[in-house]
């Protein structure tokens, strides 16, 4: 069963930095779009 | 912005069906819940990935930026699921084959997909927006990697299993394991919908600032 949680905490971990890796990125250039206003 | 919420809902929803509902699995016992992340992790890489060479395909076509953007952004996504696949893999086959990875054909034509992509997006890192015309032939070249990948667990003798949901028989998983599957196979796939429509946008919006920042 180790393996399985291993599998399922890994596969969401990957997302979840994907994601907020997005997020980053979002934040980023909407500072930028604000600062050229 | 309701793609993005859909798949944060049936993620979720998909980890909880295959870990509390789905039934034991006679011969592998407990390890072959992994199935149900590792496949949808699969369909989801080839998904992307063909979306990549369409994309390629038409801006070597039409030069049109938003292909090339297109391309690009699914590939960095293809990459995400691939590099599950890649993970989730040996997680399985450890507790299953004996061994975290072997070099049969399919671990090794996927793990080649991989370096392939990764070149892919350090090229276009590192090369700057000028660099579609070339990525688009790399991304061509490589994607014809995909159905090796497929077939290769069919036409020659692997480790690996051959497919269970895309055969031409038809699937050969019984039914309540199949809808669990397919359940999280939609839920992968919502999951990149929803990231590639917000990544686009973000490459629209860079590609705007650019263009200001250059006029």
């Amino acid at each position: 069963m180790s393996y399985v949680v291993a599998a399922y905490l890994i596969t969401l971990a990957v997302l979840a930095g994907y994601v907020w890796t997005v997020w980053v990125r979002h934040r980023e250039l909407m500072r930028a779009a604000g600062d050229r206003r | 912005m309701l793609l993005l919420v859909l798949a944060g809902v049936l993620v979720p929803a998909g980890v909880f069906l295959a870990l509390v509902v789905a039934p034991v699995e006679a011969f592998q016992g407990e390890p072959y819940r992994i199935l149900y992340v590792h496949v949808p992790s699969v369909v989801t890489a080839y998904v992307a990935f063909t979306v990549t060479f369409v994309g390629s395909i038409l801006y070597l076509m039409r030069r049109q930026a938003r292909f090339d953007r297109l391309a690009a952004v699914s590939a960095e996504l293809g990459q995400v699921f691939l590099t599950l696949v890649l993970i989730t893999g040996p997680i399985w086959g450890k507790p299953v084959w004996g061994a975290w990875w072997t070099w049969d054909a399919r671990l090794t034509t996927a793990l080649i997909l991989w370096f392939i992509f990764a070149g892919y997006l350090m090229l276009r890192a590192w090369s700057g927006p000028e660099a579609g015309r070339a990525a688009a032939v790399v991304a061509i070249i490589g994607f014809l990697d995909v159905p090796l990948i497929h077939w290769s667990a069919v036409l020659l003798r692997t480790l690996h299993p051959q497919p269970t949901v895309f055969r031409p028989e038809g699937p050969a998983l019984p039914a309540s394991m199949l809808a669990i599957l397919l359940f999280n196979m939609a839920a992968f796939v919502i999951t990149y919908l929803a990231l590639l429509r917000l990544r686009l946008r973000q490459e629209v919006l860079r590609d705007q600032l650019r263009a200001g920042a250059a006029a």
